[in-house]
């Protein structure tokens, strides 16, 4: 089956994250290859949201929507980096 | 909502969203449908108008697809269906003063479109898009009268005056990059169009950092 990619989560990946992740950098746990999310390889027709890792194909992160409740399993990824949201000033 | 024929199997679906808010050029919204025993299939479709525009998405209806024929074929305007977004971060317009280069196979041109819309009038922009056939090449019209946009179309399986025929190749970019270096580089389509096409940048010395990409199967 053919795959797309992880742009193609953006929406589920906010979901679970609070955060957008596609721009994010993944380590996989697997290889060590460092890549944005976005350029993971995702597999949308399996039970569940499946992205791999583009270097080895290795499982980075499942996720299942079921009953309102979203399960993530990330054991693939070894570390995450994002860039920290920009703070506004205020004053009160 | 209302909608547009662009092709014969390519729609585009404005929408009324409540409080919308705008969205950045190449972001997406998810859109999930339920079916009558409760399956639900959700799906990515990126919005193919300006920021300042209504949001619509522009549908390309996949044979054998969960989603995409029924956006196309049998939904009507009017009909309410679930929407999430605008989501994305990483595939949208960056704010830079580089030459923008686009690279379109078939439907991947939808967030494209929104980018050269909301170019800035001083950013120059360049597009290499391909298609099987000119009855499949959505946006042709706007593309071909297109306002200061430099283009390039490619047909795979036809030919005809004004195109070019074949596929995109080492040479096709090549000829759209031109003299502009570096450029930033968005590149969406069908996954091995993608790979292909990112190839080729490589081997053209294209900077990797500024070269996007979205791949949608």
């Amino acid at each position: 089956m053919n795959h797309v990619d992880g742009n193609a989560l953006a929406g589920a990946l906010t979901l679970a994250f609070g955060t957008d992740m596609t721009a994010a950098i993944g380590e996989c746990a697997h290889c060590g290859h460092r890549h944005p999310f976005a350029e993971a390889h995702v597999y949308l027709r399996c039970p569940g949201m499946v992205l791999r890792c583009p270097a080895c194909s290795g499982l980075e992160i499942v996720m299942i929507e079921s009953e309102g409740r979203l399960h993530l399993s990330v054991g693939g990824v070894a570390s995450i980096s994002l860039r920290k949201a920009k703070r506004t000033s205020a004053s009160a | 909502m209302s909608d547009v024929e662009e092709t014969e199997s390519a729609r585009s679906l404005l929408l009324d969203i409540p409080d919308w808010s705008g969205h950045r050029p190449g972001q997406h919204v998810d859109i999930r449908l339920t079916a009558a025993d409760g399956y639900q299939a959700t799906r990515s479709y990126s919005l193919s108008n300006g920021p300042e525009e209504i949001p619509q998405i522009t549908v390309e209806s996949v044979e054998g697809g969960e989603v995409s024929p029924f956006l196309v074929d049998t939904i009507r305007v009017g009909d309410p269906f679930e929407i999430r977004g605008p989501v994305g971060g990483y595939f949208v317009l960056d704010e830079s003063d580089r030459p923008l280069t686009l690279i379109a196979g078939g439907s991947g041109v939808a967030p494209l479109r929104s980018m050269w819309r909301a170019a800035p009038a001083d950013r120059e922009v360049r597009l290499i898009y391909s298609a099987r056939n000119a009855d499949r090449m959505v946006f042709l019209d706007e593309v071909r009268s297109g306002p200061d946009i430099i283009t390039r179309l490619h047909l795979t399986r036809d030919t005809g005056p004004g195109f070019v025929g074949g596929r995109i190749d080492q040479n096709a970019i090549a000829a759209i990059l031109g003299h502009l270096q570096p450029p930033s580089v968005y590149v969406c389509g069908p996954t091995a169009f993608v790979e292909s096409v990112v190839t080729f940048l490589r081997e053209l010395d294209v900077p990797q950092e500024n070269v996007r990409t979205e791949r949608f199967g």
